[in-house]
């Protein structure tokens, strides 16, 4: 495994992390045994980033990734959850909220620090309500040293500029905005790395777009997107490879994005996910694909409020 | 409500003006709201839009508090360094202020004007565009071809040259500006400043019938409703007091022109491009 810095926390990251979301939908006791074996590969791997969030399952994934974590040596980990989101609806960046949110996530994950905090998909409310409420909590969490680092997460890339303008943030977390598809968080490198501000790049499969299987029923893209991503993946297919070993090893291989974001709850998956990250590219295949997606190049779909999204779109 | 489209406030301590030297001893002092509020008293005009002197994100927050305390500024054109990639982030905190109208990009202090034709900054315009900004752009008219290639590019800019893009007034010459700003007139989110002519033309000799021709160009393509009266005060104390500014306008205006497009020349178009 490969490790890169996380801009200036300092923090050596894996070049793949992992994201706990698959944790969150584990229900029977063999899938829940199956999603810590999963974690267990991911960590004996050497990955070293965990994400989750108290929205995934509803409080589930956090629930799930703390029994896996127990028996690990907490200092060769580190963990990221979220806070602010709390289910498709439910958003609460009130002080107050976030302050207790904390507590309640380091319980579940039986800890007693997170070495990063995120205010989850901050677009779906008004910034100030992050300004007033959410910003305050992350300084004090950070003075009574429950969190390491902090910073926000979300889809339009016009928020990290909104919530960069106003406090210094040590990290960000972009999903969907670096993959094969969709390389337009490239236009946000130069203000992140100006900043100094690490960076985690998610869903390297855009939600499942650049797969064989269609993409689930609420998948916001637009259907010339799902078509397009499916012709890809049908592409790779008949060449005998995974679409997903392409993106997988396209989103990895670029040293300005420190680490990169994968999800699942099956230890094959993960194994298999690694495997891939230490593989050479098919550059040939590589241009292929980008060449079929070029169509939709860079085109994503809204997220939250109009006022975050105006900006991803010029972008 | 009567409004000075464009004028400049400076406090020289700051330190970071630049430009501003002990040679121009009519410049090199203190300029500040008390200084211009005779002028604007004498001439019934209520506020002003004061814009940036300085290329630092220092002297746009400074304006920003002074426009806090004084009641004449209507707003404040600050300065942003479209190729800083932190642009928007400084663009966002400043927008926060209800004094802060838009920004000035300073293509005059280019060493090469083409470079506003990047991909980058074009990309930063068309952000702009998008987000329907006042853009003030000072430009010189030797670098106008630039211009019109940008605004060929972000056809939708809500912009406004200043000082009629400083023609060359005091050698007489007309073209290629003529053609140029008829080109831009075409843009009809495009506007223009009637400021700052005073000195484009010989400081000392200036004759008002020489600024004739270049303001009824400009009223002939941007029409009666894109165009801005500003003193460009006090940079126009180099070759005129404020009273000959606006007796250098007065003579040139079309005895056409009916009060009601005088009162949008002097305030109504102002108002309504900067949305106050």
């Amino acid at each position: 495994m490969k490790y890169r810095k996380l801009g200036k926390t300092g923090l050596d990251v894996s070049v793949l992390s992992y994201g706990a979301s698959a944790l969150g939908s584990v229900f029977r006791d063999i899938s829940k045994e199956e999603g810590i074996r999963a974690v267990h590969t991911a960590v004996d791997a050497g990955i070293n980033l965990i994400d989750v969030s108290p929205f995934y399952g509803l409080t589930k994934a956090e629930t799930v990734l703390g029994e896996a974590i127990r028996e690990l040596p907490r200092d060769k980990l580190l963990l990221s959850s979220k806070a602010g989101r709390y289910g498709s609806d439910d958003f609460d960046f009130s002080e107050q909220r976030i302050l207790s949110s904390v507590d309640e996530s380091l319980q579940r994950l039986g800890t007693d620090y997170l070495d990063i905090l995120l205010l989850h998909d901050i677009e779906f409310v008004p910034f100030e309500q992050v300004l007033h409420g959410a910003y305050p909590a992350l300084d004090k969490l950070k003075q009574q040293g429950k969190i390491r680092f902090f910073g926000v997460s979300g889809l339009p890339l016009g928020l990290f500029e909104k919530a960069l303008a106003h406090k210094e943030l040590d990290v960000v977390l972009s999903y969907c905005h670096y993959s094969l598809n969709d390389h337009s968080l490239l236009h946000l490198l130069p203000l992140l790395e100006q900043r100094g501000v690490g960076l985690i790049n998610a869903s390297p499969l855009s939600m499942g777009l650049l797969n064989l299987r269609k993409p689930a029923e609420w998948h916001p893209a637009s259907e010339e997107i799902k078509r397009i991503c499916h012709h890809a993946a049908e592409y790779c297919a008949e060449r005998g490879t995974d679409i997903a070993k392409l993106a997988i090893q396209y989103s990895t291989a670029n040293e300005r994005i420190p680490t990169t974001l994968v999800s699942s709850a099956n230890p094959d998956n993960i194994r298999r996910n690694i495997e891939w990250t230490e593989g050479p590219i098919d550059e040939q295949l590589l241009k292929e694909v980008l060449g079929i997606l070029a169509p939709i190049h860079n085109q994503t779909w809204i997220s939250g409020r109009p006022e975050y999204n105006l900006a991803s779109e010029q972008s | 409500m009567r409004i000075d489209g464009h004028q400049h406030y400076w406090k020289i301590d700051r330190g970071d003006y630049g430009w501003l030297s002990p040679e121009q001893p009519v410049l090199y002092r203190n300029y500040l709201p008390a200084d211009l509020l005779p002028h604007l008293k004498k001439h019934q005009i209520d506020k002003t839009i004061v814009v940036q002197a300085a290329p630092t994100l220092e002297e746009t927050e400074y304006l920003l508090s002074l426009s806090t305390a004084d009641d004449t500024i209507a707003g404040v054109v600050g300065w942003l360094d479209l190729n800083d990639p932190a642009y928007r982030i400084h663009y966002e905190r400043f927008s926060r202020h209800p004094k802060f109208l838009g920004f000035r990009i300073m293509i005059q202090e280019m060493a090469d004007e083409q470079d506003i034709l990047r991909p980058h900054f074009v990309e930063a315009v068309h952000y702009f565009a998008a987000l329907d900004v006042p853009v003030d752009l000072l430009v010189v008219s030797r670098q106008l071809d630039a211009l019109v290639k940008l605004l060929d590019l972000v056809p939708n800019l809500r912009g406004v040259i200043d000082h009629i893009a400083k023609p060359r007034i005091a050698d007489g010459i007309m073209d290629p500006w003529k053609s140029q700003m008829q080109a831009l007139a075409a843009h009809s989110k495009l506007h223009c400043k009637l400021s700052g002519m005073v000195t484009e033309a010989d400081h000392q000799h200036w004759k008002k019938e020489q600024f004739t021709e270049y303001i009824q160009h400009i009223i002939r393509h941007f029409g009666t409703d894109r165009i801005l009266f500003g003193s460009d005060w006090p940079v126009s104390n180099m070759a005129a007091s404020y009273d000959q500014v606006m007796e250098v306008l007065f003579e040139a205006l079309p005895a056409s022109m009916t009060d009601e497009e005088r009162g949008r020349l002097f305030g109504g178009n102002a108002k309504a491009f900067y949305k106050l």
